[in-house]
């Protein structure tokens, strides 16, 4: 799909008042908007449900998702009763095993980890960048206003995944590519393109509240940018932050997926004990494409996992969104 | 509500978008006419130019069944590059072999025959070869092809600025050619203009000792005058040192004779079309789609066996694509994939479809000579009788292999079928390592061995299979050492893994030299596990500048004899060609040699049984 | 507008300037020459021919200076000026040796050919199927949706349209041709290109995901529009249900629709790759991805600099449209 390098629809605008003593009531509001809408939470859900399998793997596995079990590459999972190639299951891998012999389940429940980690990580970097630089930028003005902007103009008009691939090939083999098994680079080069959307926005949402009375207030009591920034600005603000952390982490979630179909993601890890993240839906999908005719089941799986985290998350991130602004919606609910 | 007319124009113009996109590209028409002219083919041998436009099959609805011989090959990847003197890879080779022949060529056992050249012979010392071409032989255009061509490719082989990495099989061996190639990046060092003209001056010194190396002439032994002298049939080249088996190498794709004139007309983009790549091949080149499809029909001007059947060749480079196209017959051969092993194995049909057989690589297991106990033979030898060669091949290859003991593969000139001195043995094993200097683990440095692989899963599990298989039958701990890539291959030059790692070779040309002492001499790839013998060095460069063959044979046969026995390296697999081949593809022949596809060795044995074509 | 237009290009050559620079410094850094082995066991180019490309190629030069003679061209050995890639000379394919990168993206595949024969004309026409796919079905689905707020229509709707968002263009192409080629047997599994039945398939996966942007997008502005007083004005006026709908509100609903063209643009000339590779489409993000296995620098370097030099000028043109179109918005 055509990965928009804006998200869909307009950007929530700040709400309407100070932040004062109806914070609590305000986000109590959101949550109750939120709870309403049935598909947002059904996506809650999911994705806690995936966070719970990430986290939780070693308790939710038995068998090694790096081990090679000879001689029984290609088993089908349980529910099927025999696999193009005439293998019957084994009830020790109940989603049956790839072709190099490894358990398909337990390589399904650690890749929830990277996948829910590739979610979260790079999208809070990029969250923290460009909240600084879009408050920074909103706030004082001028040249570090202009010189921001343009380089967010610059960041926008690169087409992102382009970016990605290009700096994986290119880093790939060098000692910073090899950290963290090729996720430290993954993490950085998905945080250095985008956080330009968000800046953008909050830098918006701070051009709006800057020249409100409460500001001008809190100055003449003699409070510093920095604590205006932080006590009055970034509350306001952050409605269209999480908003847009929710709507973007489907985006970074699908990135690691391409680059590792294209086998630019995390690099192979060889046993349990060499890093948290063993192996990713992404990698997995690149691996079972080969095998589609033998042992379907690993690329259908790991496709149907990705599937779903994204649009889980996409879900929550329109509810989110809609009940942080409800004139979003047209007629809101 | 939204306008009826907005829908059925949008409609409209979806559909024609999609019509405009397909019509768009140019299908370059098969005229299906040709293909008929096969089934009287065989009644028409040498007579070129006959039979095209004489369609026998006047009412095609008539006749059904005669339906056109093509055979079609999945290749996979899209070559890069399709200049016979820039060629590496396999995939760039396999359009070559057809569409071009060399001055010899392999027959189904490897052995080197004549190619366009009737014969050849070697001077008294074999520091010159002479081949004599066919006479009034044509192109698949009718134009003529004389030994001037062959100068002209062999040359542009050499020529530094062609830049192909075969270019070391022909300037290895041709007087002058590294010198030229020397002198030509001497004048690229060049810094200021003085050094770069005398550089240059240097350089065109030395193209033109190259030039007078490689001569095409006529029967008076005059330096031939252009493309067009039909006597021009002597072709002579001067050797740095006596290589006699450099009609071996002639039959290789980098002197297959491009002609200069198309090279010129069509610039860079001339590789990728027909009406530039004109050869002297078995086939035309009839249909070049890049990254679509190829064709290539019979070259009615071919001297030789006319070809059955057309081939054509696709390029889905997805495998799991790919064998589904096969299954519903729209491919005749395709490579198996691994994963679709057993899938195959375990239906009937496909099994017997299944093509396994040996194919141009062997793989040892290193010993590092240099550290101990690796340097006392004895326990070299229990090592090679404690590995099951073929629970390896069954468990970890899946059975893509076959156990081998000796050097050079089966079906490749110097294959020594009765080598079994270091078969698998446990208490063979045993008896060595008692009568070595390590018998138990404390005699060992270190107390255990080491494995080294290159890191990453694959390796690690059969590693893993490995150690534990050694470290049972030998009652030796042995313990793996994952290296990092890219410093594998570094320590893998350096030599300085003090332990067993796997090494591997690929056969570039059927002959015994590429195997023997490209690999074993103790300067080359031997020395990064510490092997030297000098004598059998001398054993294998005397074999090398031996005229006669049937002698250098004997004298190959006799070092490789050694370096098996010096058991320096224990023997371990070749590995394998895969293929499926459709039950009404006959005459293939195989040979371990086959690149693109099974029995592109010999493609003009190929036919296809009309009959058994599903309707 | 005309300061307006001058700023924005002369913001796009820095745009792409900048960009060129990174890809440039991104592929130097990378370890490994262009003419490294692609294989450990492989004899590669000897030390000697190293040489002699490297002076052919331009490599020998100081880094600053390949970069310059890449951009915009330098004087050769013969004292001759060769243009650079602001001339459209993208430079050689280190892979393809004796082919220039423009020639593999934009001239016809063989000498004989015409423009429908290049791989980008395939890229383009791919893109158009897309897009038309998209409109005919995504505009369509958003203002139903939109009249229909809040019945099973919408709801429908917007699930597929989020699954379409979402899911990752491989990962329908995976199931589509598993479900279609494979398993019903109803496309060829070998594509032939001069047919449209080959074509269908590759244009679904990749006009789905422009199918469902468009799809929300028009929703969201239709609903948007159908508040506005001129609207109710309309009805007032007492004018036909369609012609409100048709005049009003659609065509002021589709304006800012264009906006969104821009990025969904890009989002298909650079999300069109692994489809094309998994189609074996003979267009450029084929290409692309297969010189990424190749490490072919310089046709790395030469597609992303001109899709990005393609997707600066899609969003430039749009915004440029948009402000045309609608005067209530100022560009500055």
């Amino acid at each position: 799909m055509a990965t928009l390098t804006q998200s869909a629809g307009k950007a929530p605008t700040a709400s309407k008042g100070p932040i004062t003593a109806k914070s609590e009531g305000q986000w109590q509001m959101i949550w109750r908007r939120l709870r309403r809408n049935k598909l947002a939470m059904g996506g809650l859900i999911v994705l806690i449900l995936f966070v719970f399998m990430g986290v939780g793997a070693p308790l939710l596995t038995r068998q090694d998702p790096t081990e090679f079990n000879l001689g029984k590459d290609q088993l089908p999972p349980v529910w099927v009763a025999e696999s193009p190639a005439k293998l019957k299951p084994n009830p020790e891998y109940i989603f049956g095993t790839d072709s190099a012999g490894r358990d398909v389940f337990s390589r399904m429940v650690y890749g929830a980890r990277t996948s829910v980690f590739v979610g979260l990580i790079p999208t809070t970097i990029i969250m923290l960048i460009g909240m600084i630089a879009g408050m920074s930028s909103g706030f004082f003005g001028g040249a570090l206003d202009n010189v921001l902007m343009r380089i967010v103009d610059m960041l926008e008009a690169f087409p992102d995944i382009l970016f990605y691939i290009v700096l994986t090939v290119a880093l790939r083999e060098t000692a910073f590519g090899n950290a963290a098994n090729g996720l430290l680079l993954l993490f950085f080069a998905l945080a250095v393109v985008s956080w330009g959307g968000i800046a953008r926005l909050v830098r918006g949402a701070t051009l709006g509240l800057r020249s409100r009375e409460f500001v001008d207030a809190a100055r003449s009591m003699g409070a510093s940018s920095a604590f205006i920034i932080f006590k009055h600005i970034l509350p306001n603000a952050l409605g269209i932050i999480v908003v847009w952390a929710a709507l973007a982490m489907p985006r970074m979630i699908i990135a690691e997926a391409t680059l590792a179909y294209l086998g630019l993601g995390m690099k192979p890890v060889s046993s349990m004990g060499d890093s948290y993240f063993l192996t990713s839906w992404g990698q997995i999908i690149s691996e079972g494409r080969s095998s589609l005719n033998s042992q379907p089941w690993v690329l259908l799986t790991s496709s149907l996992c990705i599937a779903l985290i994204v649009v889980a998350v996409t879900f929550f991130g329109n509810g989110l969104r809609d009940a942080v602004d409800p004139q979003q919606r047209g007629a809101g609910k | 509500m939204i306008g009826h007319k907005t829908k059925v124009l949008g409609l409209g113009l979806l559909a024609t978008s999609l019509v405009l996109a397909a019509c768009g590209t140019a299908a370059p028409s098969t005229p299906v006419i040709v293909e008929k002219e096969k089934i009287v083919e065989k009644v028409v041998t040498s007579a070129p130019q006959v039979v095209k436009e004489t369609v026998v099959v006047a009412a095609p609805t008539a006749v059904p069944a005669a339906k056109a011989k093509v055979l079609r090959v999945n290749l996979g990847t899209y070559p890069d590059n399709l200049d016979p003197q820039k060629a590496s890879f396999v995939n760039e080779i396999a359009h070559l072999k057809l569409a071009y022949e060399g001055l010899t060529k392999f027959d189904k056992d490897l052995q080197t025959v004549p190619g366009a050249a009737e014969k050849w012979a070697y001077n008294a010392d074999g520091t010159e070869l002479t081949f004599t071409m066919r006479k009034g032989q044509k192109y698949s255009d009718g134009s003529l092809l004389n030994a001037k061509r062959f100068e002209y490719s062999i040359i542009r082989n050499v020529n530094p600025a062609t830049g192909g990495e075969y270019a070391f099989v022909t300037n290895d061996y041709i007087a002058g050619a590294n010198a030229w190639g020397e002198a030509a990046a001497a004048v690229a060092d060049a810094k200021d203009d003085a050094a770069k003209k005398t550089a240059t001056e240097a350089a065109a010194k030395a193209e033109a000792t190259l030039r007078a190396s490689v001569q095409a002439q006529d029967a008076a032994g005059k330096p031939c005058a252009d493309y067009k002298q039909e006597d021009c049939l002597t072709l002579k080249i001067k050797l740095g040192a006596p290589t006699p088996f450099f009609h071996t190498i002639m039959a290789l794709w980098v002197a297959y004779p491009a002609k200069e004139e198309n090279i010129t007309a069509g610039k860079e983009q001339w590789t990728n079309s027909t009406k530039f790549q004109v050869g002297n091949g078995p086939y035309t080149w009839k249909v070049l789609e890049p990254q679509v499809k190829s064709r290539f029909e019979a070259n009615a001007n071919y001297y030789g066996d006319k070809a059955k059947t057309a081939i054509e060749f696709a390029y889905i480079t997805d495998s799991a694509v790919s064998f589904n196209a096969y299954k519903n017959n729209e491919f005749d051969i395709i490579a198996l994939a691994a994963e679709d092993l057993k899938t195959v194995q375990a239906d009937a049909a496909l099994n017997a479809q299944a093509r396994i057989y040996a194919g141009s690589c062997t793989t040892q297991l290193a010993m590092n000579n240099k550290y101990p106990p690796y340097d006392d033979k004895q326990f070299r030898t229990a090592v090679a009788q404690a590995v099951d060669r073929k629970a390896w091949v069954d468990n970890i290859l899946q059975g893509l292999g076959a156990p081998t003991q000796t050097w050079i593969p089966p079906g490749y000139p110097g294959y020594d079928k009765a080598e079994a001195r270091f078969a698998f043995n446990v208490d063979e094993a045993k008896k060595a390592l008692a009568a070595s200097k390590a018998p138990t683990a404390d005699k060992v440095p270190g107390g255990k061995l080491k494995y080294f692989a290159s890191n990453s899963p694959r390796n690690k599990t059969r590693g893993e299979f490995l150690v534990q298989m050694l470290s049972k039958n030998l009652g030796i701990p042995v313990e793996m050492t994952l290296v990092d890539p890219t410093e594998y291959t570094a320590r893998q030059k350096k030599g300085d893994m003090d332990g067993m790692f796997l090494q591997g070779w690929c056969a570039d040309f059927p002959h015994q030299t590429n195997w023997l002492p490209t690999y074993f001499n103790s300067k080359s790839f031997a020395s990064r596990w510490g092997y030297s013998n000098p004598a059998n060095d001398k054993l294998m460069a005397d074999a090398d500048v031996t005229v006669d063959p049937v002698k250098a044979a004997a004298m190959y046969d006799q070092a490789q004899k050694t370096i098996i026995g010096d058991v320096s390296s224990m023997m371990f697999w070749n590995n394998v060609n895969s293929y499926l081949v459709k039950p009404w593809v006959k005459g293939l022949i195989q040979t371990p040699q086959d690149s693109g596809f099974a029995g592109d060795t010999v493609p003009t044995a190929i036919d296809i049984d009309v009959a058994m074509l599903p309707k | 507008m005309t300061s307006y237009i001058i700023r924005r290009l002369i913001s796009m050559v820095l745009t792409v300037f900048v960009l060129a620079l990174m890809t440039f410094l991104l592929m130097k850094s990378a370890p490994g020459g262009p003419w490294d082995a692609t294989a450990a066991d492989r004899k590669g180019l000897s030390e000697t021919q190293q040489r002699v490309l490297n002076r052919q190629f331009g490599l020998d030069k100081p880094e600053w200076r390949q970069f310059t003679s890449y951009v915009i061209g330098d004087v050769d050995s013969e004292g001759e000026f060769n243009c650079g890639a602001i001339c459209g000379n993208l430079g050689p394919s280190f892979k393809r040796r004796g082919q220039m990168v423009q020639d593999i993206l934009f001239a016809p595949r063989s000498p004989e050919g015409d423009f429908f024969d290049s791989r980008f004309s395939f890229t383009l026409r791919l893109a158009l199927a897309a897009i038309t796919f998209g409109v005919l079905l995504g505009i369509p689905a958003g203002v139903i949706s939109a009249l229909k707020q809040n019945t099973w229509i919408d709801y429908v709707t917007a699930f597929i349209t989020t699954i379409g968002i979402s899911v990752p263009g491989f990962v329908v192409a995976i199931f589509l041709i598993y479900v279609f080629a494979v398993s019903l047997h109803l496309i060829p599994v070998v594509p032939k290109w001069d047919q449209t039945a080959s074509w269908i398939m590759p244009s679904a996966v990749m006009g789905f995901g422009t199918m469902a942007s468009l799809a929300r997008y028009t929703r969201t502005q239709m609903l948007d529009v159908m508040r506005q007083d001129y609207i109710r004005t309309a009805r007032a006026k007492g004018l036909q249900e369609r012609v409100v709908v048709l005049k009003h509100m659609l065509r002021n609903s589709l304006i800012p629709v264009v906006t969104i063209l821009g990025p969904v643009v890009a989002g298909l000339l650079t999300g069109s790759f692994i489809i094309e590779q998994m189609f074996s489409f003979p267009g450029i993000g084929a290409e692309f991805v297969n010189s990424i296995f190749n490490r072919d620098y310089s046709m790395i370097m030469g597609t992303t600099l001109f899709i990005g030099v393609l997707v600066v000028f899609a969003n430039f043109f749009v915004d440029l449209t948009y402000g045309f179109l609608d005067p209530r918005i100022r560009l500055d």
